[in-house]
């Protein structure tokens, strides 16, 4: 995994995080009573709560074949950019250490979010090396998603390229 | 208070304190950054701008909220028949989420109303003389409501996105009432069903520059036992966005599917 999906994924495992540190903080449920500021403190973890469980974008048809807490970044030669409704789909060679290629087909948002976020159909071509970071099938077929807030593309001149904006 | 059986807590409650600080930082810069992206907007600025009288021209988006891409709120409970469809739904999204459901819209049928409104992607409003229209970006349909004073069909052939009608209930508030559903639709992503009995009430209230205020009530009697009051969701202007042509074409959807949904959904010795 590449660094910047580690410190993606540690932001997003730390959103999480980040409400139930605050509340055991804040001493609840060590038999403590609550004083107005602990209240406060409770009140504001629960604010926090809600500014961080919005979720993650998802794919047409759902996330649910696919492993969001295990976001991977994958390396590789593009093959193909379909760029099809609803969604565009990225082909890619990836080389494990081995030598063995491995042919992975990647979904991403729709071409009406990838426009809005300065993508055209021409944005990847193959032949192009590029980082892709997306969630994986949990069945470990080569295939995932590539459109959630995690969701980036790094050319090889260091532009990147993401789908958030809806 | 009672320190006494916790010495620990002033300290703790000192770095609850800049550990919330931290998080409101974060908020914050995406806050800024979303605003940065594509829209020219200053959302102070609007806030205090003039709310334009029965107007809700613009491009729009719903922002998230706890129903997700549904109505949210607490549903009512369902009538056997409303129960059985809703067993037989198999959708992709929430609890009950399936890889390899049977959402209509994996065979790009319409989505319908008033599902299209919860997929976070923009739709405009536009009023013409004796119509409101909603211009969706998403499968780029579009629904009308009619403002000429018309009443609703008593007996209307069910279509996908209904008959509606529209006035306006004071100056910021505008309401639709609507009938005429076609009952293969769903209500949301989670697979809540509707019948051809479906009626809404859609009471869009805006605030500011910026900012709608939307409620939805359904009735349909076939499914649930009582009325069903959504929760309150923000619609927000997206100043200088366009509405793209976002389609579900099936052609692509099947080729797509075969290479990578079913792939993705079948059962694998590695899976987790």
């Amino acid at each position: 995994m590449s660094g910047s999906s580690v410190v993606s994924l540690a932001f997003v495992q730390l959103s999480v995080l980040f409400p139930v540190l605050l509340m055991w903080l804040c001493g609840a449920g060590n038999g403590v009573r609550f004083p107005m500021k602990r209240k406060l403190a409770s009140s504001l973890a629960l604010i926090a709560l809600l500014f961080t469980s919005s979720g993650p974008l998802v794919a047409h048809h759902g996330n649910s074949a696919y492993d969001e807490r295990n976001p991977i970044t994958l390396k590789g030669t593009v093959t193909d950019f379909v760029w099809a409704n609803p969604h565009t789909q990225i082909y890619l060679d990836v080389t494990n250490e081995k030598g063995t290629v491995a042919h992975w087909g990647i979904e991403s948002q729709s071409p009406a979010v990838l426009t809005r976020n300065g993508w055209t159909r021409h944005s990847l071509n193959p032949g192009d090396h590029i980082a892709i970071t997306l969630i994986p099938a949990k069945n470990g077929a080569p295939v995932g998603f590539s459109g959630t807030t995690l969701g980036k593309v790094v050319l090889s001149d260091g532009r990147v390229l993401t789908m958030q904006q809806r | 208070m009672n320190r006494a059986f916790d010495p620990g807590a002033k300290v703790r409650i000192r770095l609850a304190g800049s550990i919330f600080a931290l998080m409101a930082i974060f908020a914050v810069s995406f806050d800024v950054r979303a605003q940065t992206r594509g829209q020219k907007s200053d959302p102070a600025k609007n806030r205090t701008a003039a709310v334009p009288r029965r107007d809700l021209s613009g491009v729009w988006l719903m922002q998230p909220g706890s129903g997700g891409q549904g109505p949210g709120g607490k549903m009512p409970a369902m009538t056997a028949w409303g129960q059985s469809r809703f067993d037989s739904n198999k959708p992709g999204f929430g609890p009950r989420a399936t890889p390899n459901g049977n959402d209509p819209i994996l065979q790009c049928d319409p989505m319908g109303f008033p599902r299209i409104l919860y997929v976070i992607t923009p739709f405009e409003f536009t009023a013409i003389p004796g119509r409101m229209l909603m211009l969706f970006e998403h499968d780029h349909v579009w629904r009308e409501i009619w403002t000429d004073g018309r009443s609703l069909p008593s007996d209307p052939d069910p279509t996908w996105y209904g008959h509606a009608v529209g006035r306006w209930a004071d100056d910021y508030t505008f309401v639709v009432e609507s009938t005429g559903y076609d009952e293969r639709t769903w209500l949301s992503a989670e697979g809540e069903p509707n019948s051809d009995a479906l009626r809404l009430e859609e009471r869009y209230h805006r605030v500011d520059l910026d900012t709608i205020e939307f409620i939805l009530k359904i009735d349909d009697p076939k499914v649930f036992t009582n009325t069903w009051v959504a929760d309150k969701r923000i619609l927000k202007r997206r100043p200088n966005t366009e509405i793209l042509a976002s389609y579900c074409v099936a052609s692509e959807e099947n080729s797509f599917k075969l290479k990578i949904r079913e792939p993705a959904a079948e059962p694998g010795k590695n899976e987790k």
